[in-house]
């Protein structure tokens, strides 16, 4: 039985653009298996969203292959096995906080009671003042955080977050980097996050890099 | 700038901009429509009623009068186009000598006319044997006399010797009632009845005559003028042409006084007509124009639903430094733009469909209604595009765009209890109308002005507004408090999502009781027009039987009765019951009025008789009174007032016995009768056949009804076949009914506005059900994507769509169908007017509204299987087109 949760095989990404093809994404190849801690670092349009998409399997390469080898059919990764952080606003508007944070679970089906497994979700990541707001009534970063705790919620194999903590200040995001590590470490999870942070980079055991749609998974050192 | 700003939305908000322009070019063409078929109804009706008329004004000049001046005098007071002399002679009696003896009857009238009268003035005249090239015996007196075309027969003329005349035909004279009439008083103001005996002749022939009676005796000699004005002048509408009808004849009366009188028949005819064409207008704008309202509402909806991206685009707009000025400028391009789009849709859509509609495309009133509705679409697109829009621009902030959904305080109409009131006051006028007999329409005869209680109309208009926010208030109540029934239903669409799909449905209660609420009105809209148009249409057909008597009618007189070969009748192919009914006349004091002798047990075999025509409001009890009581009577409400009556009194009516004289004979007053079968409006008086018979010793019955159960043309046809023989026998099919009725309201064939209507309907309930639903699912495919990137699965996501559309659609039946069916049911009610007699139940059109459901039922479908489909589309792509 095969570990390997992610299996990215020379895949490419492009996207038509009028007459012509925008490649975001350039025979890109990696591999992420359980307990992985990966930071994707490069620079705005590098092609960091377009791999996390394809490994999400919410989107398709244009070449190449993206297979999950211990998770399963691209139909059946979300919610449970992957959990997903966009990098904008991606909360449901007409559920409050706590309900959008329990709606992973209600969508796997998972038995129990939603609501108070979210409140207490809320509670570790110090989110519980805002669980009975609407999204347009808490600020960015809330909004990114609450989707931080969503895509937690089922313990899935894999986490991907694309610029988790783009709308929070350094201290907030440190803050919520250690909480996210310590839920990955309990849960045994994956972890893959898209940053620019080069601070949080630092914090997980490996650190990709994109140019230009061309993936690099050798770590490198980061300079500050 | 502005042509950007222009492209720009055509390119990335086509889908609301279309629907937008789509409904202002309902509201247009409906309005368009609705205006254009008001008038050119009232045109019709005006010339339906005029139609009918044998002599527009009969002028009798008083003795010694100026004929030259008189006639100068028509001819300046009104645009009189034909002007015939006509001279009226009493004589003591005619006289008439065949082989079996000389037959002598009572006095009556001989008058000359010239030698065009009856090309110009030729309603009435039927010529039953020989010609017009000399003297025409009436039927009546031709029967009296024995004389056939080619006798001479003898005039006695007060105070001359005996005169002869040789007849050349035999004329039946339809509108005696007119010609004889008593001049100067108010047509049909002192009705009497005709002489039995009268010849008419040519004029020379009659100024020989009695030019020497008028020098002896002036007073038994009268010379009218009888003029026909000119009905192209008259004005469209029956009102304005009774008013120019009336001045003008009082003009005349003016310029002649003392020299001459007027009988103003067209005036009288006109008086007749308007009241109908009030409630004609009243009748179509209260049909229509919750149409023109919904399509209105409907506009406001569909702009209404890119609110929320419109508030973004501003804000983002406001951000990047446009000024209020350059927003309002923006939005007052779109407005333009999509009013005078939609517009021009909309008056394209009324030439193409005016022919579907049976109205004429370059018909009267066309062009002024284009333009009355263009500048209504204008205004709307002003109401939907503009006013939202500049409210947005001077408010919006990025913040304030964004905050759509937590605003779930109750509306100020919620907390005053609006629908609620509405209901209550719709309720009392409702009871005010009632109270005050249901007279919508006052147009007293005689008096130029008339008036419409359009409050009464105030209480469907309040039931609809009422029933409308009522709809709102008690689908935010299942979808606020009482959400916790909703949980089966949702765990049936939702599955495990059942929860976020309550609460999804719960947080857009005010947007999801508003799509209700339209789907409502829509289908409500769809329901008390057709309902109403289907009882109206039917109670059509109560009132051609009522006029005509029954499917076929054959009448002949007391001399030559119909039922002497009603054997015959019944044994026509497809007649299923023929009944004989007496129609005499009787005098209650001096006031003649037509008797109806019935079988009471049996009458109903041949035409229906509904509670109605009663005043106890039971047919079963007043015709049971007839059985049981031989000499009853019932009169009619007038007659009742007229002579102080009580139930069970007797009163003496004078009778025609088989001697030819009228001898009071004794019946009891047992109850009021309002209609019957070929009765006319005014009073009349319905009792037992056998009584009457007994009494006169005629057991003549004049009239045979007949109810058929084939083509009725047909038998129509067999019958004269064998009443041929019959001297002035009548056979008459409700086809020909519609015609007498003439101007009469329920005789507008609303066949035309009803399929307009229900056109309209359907395409209402869908943009309110399927194009509301879509254009309000699309605005949020964000949110939809996300639900997908969560990883709720395609049975989920579908599930979160039906359940919306499920609660739309089942609320707007739900609320549309009990509110269309109490609309209706109030509009019958106080249009009572129109009705003749009222409808005891209400019809049902059950094959348009179950076609009209499943037309709404599909077209909802398609919306949503298309939102589905696009929901399906991969989340990072519709994210990404959404960003």
């Amino acid at each position: 039985m095969t570990d390997i949760l992610v299996d990215v095989a020379r895949a490419g990404r492009a996207f038509a653009n009028g007459g012509t093809n925008t490649i975001a994404l350039d025979s890109a190849t990696c591999r992420v298996r359980p307990r992985d801690r990966i930071a994707l670092v490069g620079q705005s349009g590098s092609g960091k969203s377009t791999l996390l998409h394809l490994m999400a399997g919410l989107d398709r390469p244009t070449s190449g292959t993206v297979t999950w080898p211990a998770l399963g059919q691209p139909e059946t990764l979300r919610p449970t096995h992957v959990g997903v952080v966009f990098q904008s606003q991606s909360l449901v508007r007409w559920l409050d906080v706590a309900e959008n944070v329990a709606l992973p679970l209600q969508l796997a089906g998972t038995a129990g009671d939603a609501r108070q497994w979210a409140m207490d979700a809320l509670e570790r990541f110090g989110l519980q003042h805002i669980a009975n707001k609407l999204p347009e009534e808490i600020s960015g970063g809330q909004a990114q955080r609450v989707s931080l705790v969503r895509a937690t919620m089922t313990n899935p194999d894999l986490l991907l977050a694309d610029e988790p903590t783009g709308q929070v200040d350094h201290a907030t995001a440190g803050l919520l980097m250690d909480m996210l590590l310590q839920w990955a470490d309990q849960t045994r999870s994956a972890v893959v996050i898209a940053t620019h942070d080069l601070a949080i980079a630092r914090r997980f055991g490996q650190v990709w890099h994109m140019r230009g749609g061309i993936l690099s998974t050798e770590t490198e050192s980061i300079s500050a | 700038m502005i042509i950007v700003w222009l492209v720009g939305l055509f390119r990335t908000r086509m889908g609301r901009l279309a629907g937008t322009i789509a409904g202002i070019a309902l509201a247009v063409a409906l309005l368009c429509d609705l205006g254009t078929f008001i008038q050119q109804s009232s045109s019709s009706m005006t010339m339906r009623a005029i139609a009918s008329v044998p002599v527009d004004w009969q002028v009798e000049l008083v003795p010694g009068a100026d004929l030259a001046s008189v006639s100068a005098a028509i001819d300046a007071a009104g645009t009189s186009t034909l002007l015939e002399q006509v001279g009226y002679a009493s004589v003591d009696s005619f006289e008439f000598t065949t082989a079996d003896g000389t037959q002598t009857t009572g006095a009556g009238k001989v008058i000359g006319i010239g030698p065009d009268y009856i090309t110009h003035f030729p309603a009435g005249f039927r010529m039953l044997a020989g010609d017009a090239s000399g003297a025409l015996l009436l039927q009546q007196t031709a029967a009296n006399l024995h004389a056939v075309p080619g006798d001479a027969i003898m005039v006695h003329r007060p105070g001359l010797p005996a005169a002869t005349i040789t007849i050349t035909g035999i004329v039946d004279l339809k509108t005696a009632d007119t010609v004889f009439q008593a001049i100067g008083v108010p047509a049909g103001a002192a009705p009497q009845a005709p002489p039995d005996n009268a010849v008419i002749m040519p004029g020379d022939a009659w100024h020989v005559l009695f030019d020497p009676q008028a020098s002896l005796r002036p007073q038994d000699v009268r010379t009218q003028l009888h003029a026909s004005i000119d009905h192209a002048h008259l004005p469209a509408d029956p009102n304005d042409a009774y008013r120019f009808v009336t001045q003008a004849g009082h003009n005349l009366e003016l310029r002649v006084a003392g020299s001459a009188l007027l009988t103003n028949n067209l005036a009288a005819q006109l008086d007749a007509a308007r009241g109908d064409a009030l409630y004609a207008r009243v009748l179509f704008l209260f049909l229509g124009a919750p149409g023109v309202i919904l399509a209105g509402l409907l506009t406001t909806a569909i702009a209404g639903a890119g609110a929320e991206r419109r508030k973004r685009d501003l804000s983002l707009l406001r951000l990047r430094g446009a000024s209020r000025a350059m927003l309002t400028a923006f939005s007052a391009a779109e407005t333009a733009t999509v009013g005078l789009l939609g517009g021009a849709l909309g008056i394209a859509l009324t030439l193409v469909t005016a022919p579907l509609f049976g109205q004429s495309i370059l018909g009267e009133g066309r062009l002024a209604w284009s333009v009355i509705a263009l500048v209504a679409g204008l205004a709307l697109a002003g109401l939907a595009v503009m006013v939202p829009a500049w409210q947005s621009a001077r408010s919006v902030s990025v913040v304030a765009a964004r905050q759509t959904i937590g605003a779930q305080t109750a509306s100020l109409w919620e907390r005053i209890n609006l629908d609620l009131l509405c209901l209550v006051l719709a309720a009392l006028v409702f009871a005010q109308t009632a109270a005050s007999g249901y007279q919508v329409v006052l147009a007293t005869e005689g008096v130029t002005a008339v008036s419409v209680d359009y409050t009464a109309f105030l209480a469907p208009v309040l039931l609809w507004i009422g029933s409308g926010l009522l709809t709102v208030r008690l689908t935010r109540l299942l979808l606020g408090p009482g959400r916790k029934l909703l949980n089966a239903p949702a765990t049936s669409l939702g599955g495990s999502a059942a929860p976020a799909l309550v609460a999804s449905l719960f947080r857009q209660r005010r947007r999801l009781s508003v799509g209700v609420a339209f789907a409502a009105l829509a289908i409500a809209f769809a329901v008390s027009t057709a309902v109403f148009n289907t009882t109206y249409q039917g109670q059509s057909r109560v009132d051609a039987l009522l006029t005509n008597g029954a499917d076929v009618t054959v009448t002949g007189t007391t001399a030559a009765p119909a039922a002497s070969i009603i054997a015959q009748l019944r044994a026509i192919d497809g007649v299923a019951a023929a009944e004989p009914m007496q129609h005499r006349f009787a005098y209650v004091g001096t006031d003649l009025q037509d008797l109806y002798g019935i079988d009471p047990a049996a009458i109903r075999n041949a035409t229906p008789i509904v509670n109605a025509y009663f005043g106890n409001g039971d047919a079963n009890a007043a015709l049971g009174l007839l059985s049981s009581t031989e000499n009853a009577a019932l009169v009619s409400d007038e007659t009742v007032t007229d002579f102080q009556l009580t139930l069970g009194d007797t009163i003496n009516l004078r009778l025609q016995s088989a001697d030819g004289a009228y001898h009071p004979v004794p019946f009891v007053f047992a109850g009021v009768i309002r209609e019957f079968p070929t009765a006319p409006r005014d009073s009349f008086i319905v009792a037992n056949a056998a009584y009457v018979a007994k009494v006169t010793g005629v057991d003549a019955s004049e009239t045979v009804l007949m109810r058929t159960s084939g083509d009725a043309t047909a038998i129509k046809a067999a019958a004269m076949v064998l009443a041929r023989d019959l001297p002035s026998i009548q056979v008459n099919s409700l086809s020909d009914a519609s015609h007498i009725i003439g101007s009469s309201l329920t005789a507008v064939d609303l066949s035309g506005l009803t399929r307009l209507e229900l056109s309209f309907a359907i395409i209402l309930g869908i943009g309110a059900t399927a194009l509301i639903l879509s254009l309000g699912l699309a605005d949020r495919r964000r949110s939809f994507a996300i639900l997908s990137a969560v990883g709720a699965s395609r049975r989920q996501m579908a599930g979160f769509i039906l359940a919306e559309g499920g609660l739309v659609i089942t609320g707007g039946m739900v609320f549309g169908a009990v509110t269309g069916w109490l609309v209706a049911q109030i509009l019958v009610i106080v249009l009572q007017g129109v009705f003749d007699p009222p409808p005891e139940a209400m019809s049902a059109p059950w094959p348009y509204l179950a076609i009209t459901a499943a037309l709404i039922i599909a077209a909802t479908l398609l919306a949503l299987i298309n939102a589905i489909r696009d929901a399906a589309i991969d989340p990072v792509r519709r994210l990404r087109e959404l960003q």
